[in-house]
C-alpha cells in the first residue's frame, strides 16, 4: 500500500538578516505516513522546526532541497488542475482563528467560497452542505450566518475553522498548534472532536503542537523535533512513557505534572546551560550535543545516524552500537 | 486586624472603563478578599480574561486608567510597617512600596529590558536610585546565583537568550530583598527546560530570603510543582483558595472540578471531558453566581444570589451554594 504523505529529505534554509548566517529550519526530514486515519503528532519547543514543517507539507514554502509526496504527486511540482485537487485533499487548521479569519468578512462567505469554489457544491445546495457540516462542530448555520469573526468566541471560531477545513472531505488535515490559543476548559472539548472526526470521516490528521499531554492524550504515533531535526519517531505511548533520545527524555522530565505528588522529584535543581540557539542551528554533528549528559567528541563532530530501536526511530549515537543503522 | 498576614485583600472591586458617559465597563474584579500569608507561595490559576494579571496589577499598585478601584483595600504589611496600596500617591509608592517591600517580574519577562541599555546599567541605575553606595559586587554574587555568568553584565540584551534575559530580569526584581514577588505568567514563553530551571530559581530565593512569591499562571501543571495554595479565579471572582494538595484531591467548587477533569496527563489515555459554553462576557456579566450558565448543579439560588465566599474547613474557603448548608 502506498504512503499517504511521504516526506524525503526535506531541507529548508532560512537566512537570518541581510547578509546574517543562514540556517537550516528543518534539517533532512524524512517521513512517511500510510492512508490510514491515525493522528500523528509534530512535537517540538518554539524554534524545532515544527511550524515551517508543517507549511512545507501544505505546500506554502518550497523545500530547498529534497521533496514531499502526497499519495504519490510531488505537492510542489504540481500542474494547475492538480493544485486544485490538492487543496480539497489537505486542509489546515491554525493557532489563531481570529487571525485567520478576515475581521472585515464574514465568516460564512469562508464557508460558502470553499464549499463551492474548493468542495465543488453545487451554489443552491452548499447552505444545507454547511449547515450539516457546521452540526458535527456542534454549531450550526443559523448562529454562524451573518456574523463577524468578533462575535464568536475563540473556541466557537475554532470550531468554524475546523468546519471549513472539513467541507472538503479532506483525507488528510494538518492543525497546527490548533488549541493553545484556547482556555484549558475548552481545549479538551475540541482536542475530542479531532479523535471522533478521525473516526467517523477517515482523516489523518497532523497534529503541531508543544503540548505533551494533550498530545499523548490523542495521538497515535509521535515525530519530536529539536532544532529543525526528528530526533526520535514512533508510538506515543513508548516514546513518551519510555523516551530513549536524551532530548525527550529531559523534555518529559521537565513537564509540569498536574499533580502535587511528583513535586519533589520535579524540584531536584538542574542545571541550566548559557548555549545559545544560533550556534546549535549551526552546528556540525548532533544539535543536542552541547546540552547533551551523554555527548562524547564523535557526537560533536558528525551528525548522528537514525537508528530503529523496536518499532521507533531515534536519532542518536547512543544507539547506532548495539542496533544497525537504518541507512 | 491583618496582624500575621503579609497581605490583606478586601472586597476589592474594580473595572475597566469602556465608555464613561454611557456607563459601560469590564467588571474585571468583583468582590475579591483574599489573605496572602507571610513565607508562602501563592498560586493564582484561571483561564485567560478571568482577572488574575488584574488583581496583580492592583496589588502591586499599579493600576492605570481604563483600570479603576472602585472599592476595597489592600493592605501589605512589612517590615513593621503598614502600607495602604490604593491610598498611596505614585511618588510614594515609587518611594516606599516598590522594589524593597514589593516587586513584580511581568508577563515576557525577557523583552523588557532596554535594548540600548548594557545589562550592568540597569542595575547601576536601580541600585542609584535607591541606595546611597552602589554595590556592584551584591550584582555580582546574585547574578552568579542564578547560574549566569558575571561577563553578560557587559552584554547588550539582545546578545543574551531569553532565558538568561529572563533570569537577569529575575535578578533585577530580587535585589533589594523585596518582602512580595509578583511573578505574572514567568514561564509562559520559554520551552519546558527553562521553565523547570527558572521556577526552581524562584523557589529557591524564595526559601532562602523568607518571603512571599506569587505566582500567576493559567497552567495547573506548574501550579502544582511549586504553590503552596492556589486561588482559582473565574470571570472577576475568586471562587476557591486552598492547600495545593487538597485542591488536585477534592476540588470543591464546580468550576475547579471541571477544570482539573479536563487536564489530561502523559501515561493516562481514558477520555476528558471539558466544561461546555465559554466564559461570560464580564460588560454584562451573568447575575447570581458567575459560573452558573455553564455549571452542571446549578440551582435557582445561583441564578440570583451571589454566593457567600466561605470557609469550609481550615484555610479552605469556596465561593458555591452547594457548600452553605453543611
Amino acid at each position: 500500500m502506498g504512503n499517504l504523505l511521504e516526506l524525503r529529505n526535506v531541507t529548508k534554509i532560512f537566512r537570518y538578516g541581510l547578509f546574517g548566517f543562514r540556517f537550516k529550519a528543518v534539517d533532512n526530514v524524512s517521513l512517511a505516513l500510510e492512508n490510514k486515519p491515525l493522528i500523528f503528532t509534530i512535537a517540538g519547543e518554539s524554534g524545532s522546526g515544527k511550524t515551517t514543517l508543517a507549511r512545507i507539507i501544505l505546500g506554502y514554502h518550497v523545500p530547498d532541497s529534497g521533496e514531499v509526496l502526497y499519495k504519490g504527486k510531488y505537492i510542489h511540482k504540481l500542474q494547475r488542475k492538480d493544485i486544485k485537487w490538492f487543496r480539497r485533499e489537505v486542509q489546515a487548521v491554525f493557532q489563531d482563528p481570529y487571525a485567520s479569519f478576515n475581521p472585515l468578512k464574514k465568516v460564512y462567505s469562508y464557508l460558502h467560497e470553499t464549499a463551492v469554489n474548493i468542495a465543488g457544491i453545487d451554489r443552491r445546495e452548499a447552505d444545507a452542505y454547511i449547515d450539516e457540516i457546521l452540526k458535527a462542530v456542534g454549531l450550526s448555520l443559523e448562529r454562524v450566518k451573518g456574523k463577524y469573526p468578533n462575535e464568536f468566541s475563540g473556541g466557537e471560531l475554532q470550531r468554524v475553522a475546523m468546519a471549513r477545513a472539513l467541507l472538503t472531505k479532506p483525507a488528510l488535515i494538518v492543525a497546527d498548534e490548533p488549541v493553545s490559543m484556547l482556555d484549558a476548559s475548552l481545549r479538551i472539548n475540541i482536542v475530542n472532536m479531532f479523535n471522533d472526526f478521525r473516526e467517523r470521516y477517515g482523516i489523518l490528521f497532523i497534529y503541531i503542537t508543544h503540548d505533551l499531554s494533550t498530545a499523548y492524550y490523542i495521538s497515535d504515533r509521535i515525530a519530536i523535533m529539536y532544532r529543525g531535526v526528528v530526533v526520535e519517531c514512533g508510538p506515543v505511548e513508548k516514546v513518551l512513557t519510555e523516551p530513549l533520545h536524551p532530548y525527550t527524555q529531559t523534555l518529559i522530565e521537565s513537564l509540569p505534572i498536574p499533580d502535587p505528588k511528583a513535586r519533589e522529584k520535579w524540584l531536584k535543581a538542574i542545571k541550566l546551560s548559557g548555549v545559545i540557539e544560533k550556534e546549535e542551528f549551526i552546528a556540525r554533528g548532533c544539535k543536542y550535543a552541547s546540552r547533551c549528559p551523554y555527548a562524547s567528541s564523535k557526537c560533536f563532530e558528525e551528525p548522528p545516524p537514525d537508528v530503529a530501536v523496536e518499532n521507533r526511530i531515534v536519532k542518536c549515537w547512543l544507539y547506532s552500537e548495539q542496533e544497525k543503522p537504518l541507512s | 486586624m491583618s496582624g500575621g498576614f503579609e497581605i490583606n485583600i478586601r472586597d476589592l472591586d474594580a473595572v475597566y472603563d469602556v465608555d464613561i458617559e454611557k456607563n459601560v465597563y469590564v467588571h474585571a474584579i468583583d468582590d475579591v478578599n483574599l489573605h496572602i500569608k507571610r513565607g508562602e507561595v501563592l498560586g493564582i490559576a484561571g483561564e485567560s480574561g478571568c482577572g488574575k494579571s488584574t488583581l496583580a496589577k492592583i496589588v502591586y499598585g499599579f493600576v492605570n486608567p481604563p483600570l479603576r478601584v472602585r472599592k476595597g483595600s489592600i493592605i501589605i504589611n512589612a517590615y513593621d510597617s503598614e502600607y495602604d496600596v490604593i491610598s498611596l500617591s505614585l511618588e510614594e509608592r515609587r518611594a516606599k512600596l516598590w522594589w524593597r517591600v514589593i516587586s513584580y517580574i511581568p508577563q515576557n519577562a525577557m523583552n523588557v529590558l532596554n535594548p540600548v541599555m548594557r545589562v550592568k546599567d540597569h542595575f547601576i541605575e536601580l541600585l542609584r536610585h535607591r541606595s546611597p553606595k552602589a554595590d556592584m559586587e551584591e550584582v555580582v554574587k546574585l547574578i552568579e546565583s542564578t547560574g549566569l555568568k558575571k561577563e553578560v553584565l557587559n552584554a547588550y540584551p539582545h546578545q543574551l537568550s531569553g532565558g538568561m534575559r529572563q533570569r537577569i530580569v529575575m535578578a533585577l526584581a530580587l535585589i533589594f530583598n523585596p518582602r512580595v514577588v509578583i511573578a505574572d505568567e514567568p514561564t509562559t514563553a520559554v520551552d519546558v527546560v527553562l521553565q523547570r530551571g527558572i521556577l526552581q530559581l524562584l523557589i529557591e530565593f524564595q526559601k532562602k530570603l523568607n518571603n512571599t512569591l506569587i505566582i500567576i499562571t493559567h497552567d495547573a501543571g506548574v501550579h502544582s510543582m511549586v504553590a503552596d495554595r492556589v486561588a482559582v479565579m473565574y470571570a472577576g471572582n475568586i471562587v476557591e483558595v486552598s492547600e495545593i494538595n487538597a485542591v488536585f484531591e477534592r476540588p470543591l467548587h464546580p468550576y475547579t472540578q471541571g477544570l482539573i477533569n479536563s487536564l489530561p496527563r502523559i501515561g493516562d489515555k481514558s477520555t476528558r471531558v471539558g466544561l461546555a459554553g465559554s466564559p461570560p462576557d464580564l460588560r454584562n456579566p451573568p447575575a447570581g453566581c458567575r459560573f452558573h450558565p455553564r455549571c452542571p448543579f446549578a440551582m435557582d439560588i445561583c441564578k440570583r444570589e451571589k454566593p457567600p465566599f466561605i470557609e469550609i474547613e481550615k484555610d479552605c474557603f469556596v465561593a458555591c451554594w452547594l457548600y452553605t448548608k453543611g
